[in-house]
């Protein structure tokens, strides 16, 4: 295990070693790779190094088993899955595909990816979400990959490509420009390696210990206090009181007048999928294993790898920015969770009811809504078992409703 | 239908993590009456906590001789009125719109009742 986690480091380090600055983001892209069929997109704007990255951490990985296509080059439709093999059509009548080298290898690089055409996009969103691709009506499975893409969202040239193929991708990250320091040590590094940074990137891991290593990392067993952080995390990012998720009416206009219009909620337009939440937990498995530890400060900052792609904010000036800022609201309201001691609360009332605990439940609710949903099911259980009356939920009371209810049942 | 709202069930994870959050933050209780708060390790933080005017208009419950409003529940009080104030200015507009409206169309009608009865006369 040590050996690996060794090897894991020298690869951040080779990777370091040939690419100035940046240090977060290839430390995210290494925890990324410790998972199967790992997807990492990079953004950044044109010349700060994105495809350089990319074919760094591959190379660094999967040696020369790798394929790299790109949005900037004429890839015909259904070529990067397969094609027909002509002879066999025309001597034996017989349709035979010729899976494509991007198929069967197993570093896959997409440069570009906002710009590859609707086809192309569609084949990789496939091979990402079932492992398998097909053509001409056959089809192939793939087995566990690197995946490593990267875009410049300024690009004009490109295809608005759907939001459930960004998700599939386990984080993004974004690269900024060079300081002034770090161009004279870019000059020095080009002059080092001749200009031939990827060219000197050797295979760091072969492909059976980056298997035995992504193995070790899913076997790992996360603490009930990390898992629950994280639970948290993403719950109040997706969170609506009026349930924003089955709303035609979306923030600002929905949050008129409501009661937590001041939460991060109301800073939300569209909320981030259930995969943030496996996204989270692979990460924090891959820092325990990487870095020793896991802590809050580090899920947090996890965060701004896995959010900005699946998620749409109300008002953007600066997205990492403004989802900093939404995370750092996170900070302080994990601090006054603690203050009200509300989980103390809530694991009482899971036990059973107690009308003065279900009091002081009820002032919590009313400063967190996540805590609101959880006090709300249980307070369904005691309508239904007489304990409560309909008219004294809080749910009643101040008008709040779950998603998939319906009013009448606390007739 | 199957009735399984009758008992949760909790995952040991969760089951774990309330656990563990509850030793961790503690609340006194003596079965009757809870607390938040832990008397003498009051942060300043802890004693801004709820509010009684918050509960008034929330909760229902009856307000005590005073009221003490922290900052931030001013400033939700605040941000909640000015919602309404704007929610009222709009309702106000629409409300002239609609008066207007009402009366345009009672002048249209009584200028076709009027060409109608002159018709009449007339045919």
């Amino acid at each position: 295990m040590g050996d690996l986690r060794d090897k894991f480091k020298t690869l951040e380090r080779e990777v370091g070693a040939r690419f100035i600055g940046n240090k977060d983001a290839i430390h995210a892209l290494i925890l990324d790779q410790l998972h199967q069929r790992s997807a990492s997109l990079v953004r950044a704007h044109r010349g700060l190094g994105k495809s350089t990255l990319m074919l760094l951490i591959l190379k660094g990985l999967c040696g020369e088993d790798l394929v790299v296509i790109s949005g900037a080059s004429e890839v015909k439709r259904g070529e990067v899955v397969g094609r027909l093999h002509i002879p066999s059509l025309e001597r034996e009548g017989v349709e035979k595909v010729l899976w494509a080298a991007f198929t069967k290898a197993k570093g896959k690089g997409l440069d570009e990816v906002n710009r590859l055409n609707p086809y192309t996009s569609a084949n990789v969103h496939h091979l990402m979400q079932f492992g398998e691709v097909w053509a001409y009506g056959q089809r192939t499975g793939v087995e566990d990959y690197v995946l490593l893409a990267n875009e410049n969202p300024g690009d004009p040239t490109t295809f608005i490509h759907p939001p459930p193929f960004y998700d599939r991708f386990d984080i993004c990250v974004y690269l900024s420009s060079l300081t002034w320091r770090e161009k004279f040590m870019l000059q020095d590094l080009i002059e080092k390696y001749e200009g031939r940074l990827v060219e000197s990137m050797p295979q760091v891991l072969s492909l059976e210990e980056l298997e035995e290593a992504r193995k070790e990392v899913s076997s790992l067993r996360m603490s009930s206090e990390t898992l629950g952080q994280i639970n948290l995390l993403v719950r109040d990012f997706q969170v609506c009181i009026r349930n924003r998720e089955e709303s035609e009416v979306k923030p600002p206009a929905l949050c008129e007048g409501c009661h937590f219009i001041r939460d991060v909620c109301s800073s939300i337009k569209e909320p981030p999928s259930e995969r943030s939440t496996s996204v989270l937990t692979h990460l924090a498995k891959a820092m325990t294993w990487l870095d020793g530890s896991v802590s809050f400060n580090g899920l947090l900052k996890a965060s701004l790898w896995v959010l900005p792609h699946r998620m749409a904010l109300v008002r953007v000036r600066n997205l990492l920015q403004d989802i900093n800022a939404l995370l750092d609201r996170e900070r302080a309201k994990t601090e006054d969770r603690d203050s009200r001691k509300q989980w103390a609360i809530l694991n009482e009332l899971y036990k059973g009811y107690t009308p003065a605990l279900y009091r002081l439940g009820k002032e919590a609710a009313s400063e967190d809504i996540v805590f609101a949903e959880e006090l709300m099911r249980l307070e369904d259980q005691w309508v239904k078992e007489g304990k409560v009356r309909g008219e004294e939920t809080i749910s009643v009371q101040m008008g709040w409703k779950l998603p998939g209810s319906w009013r009448g049942d606390r007739a | 239908m199957v009735d399984v709202a009758n008992e949760f069930l909790l995952s040991t994870q969760l089951k774990e993590f309330l656990e563990y959050e509850a030793k961790k933050n503690p609340i006194k209780g003596d079965g009757n009456k809870f607390s938040w708060d832990e008397k003498g390790v009051q942060s300043d933080r802890v004693s801004t906590g709820g509010s009684g005017l918050l509960d008034a208009i929330y909760l229902k419950k009856p307000t005590e001789g005073t009221v003490v409003v922290e900052k931030s529940v001013a400033a939700l009080i605040q941000e909640r009125i000015s919602n309404l104030e704007e929610e009222i200015t709009r309702m106000r507009s629409r409300v002239r719109f609609f008066k207007i409206a009402i009366l345009i169309f009672f002048v249209a009608t009584m200028m076709l009742v009027g060409e109608v009865f002159a018709l009449l006369r007339g045919g």
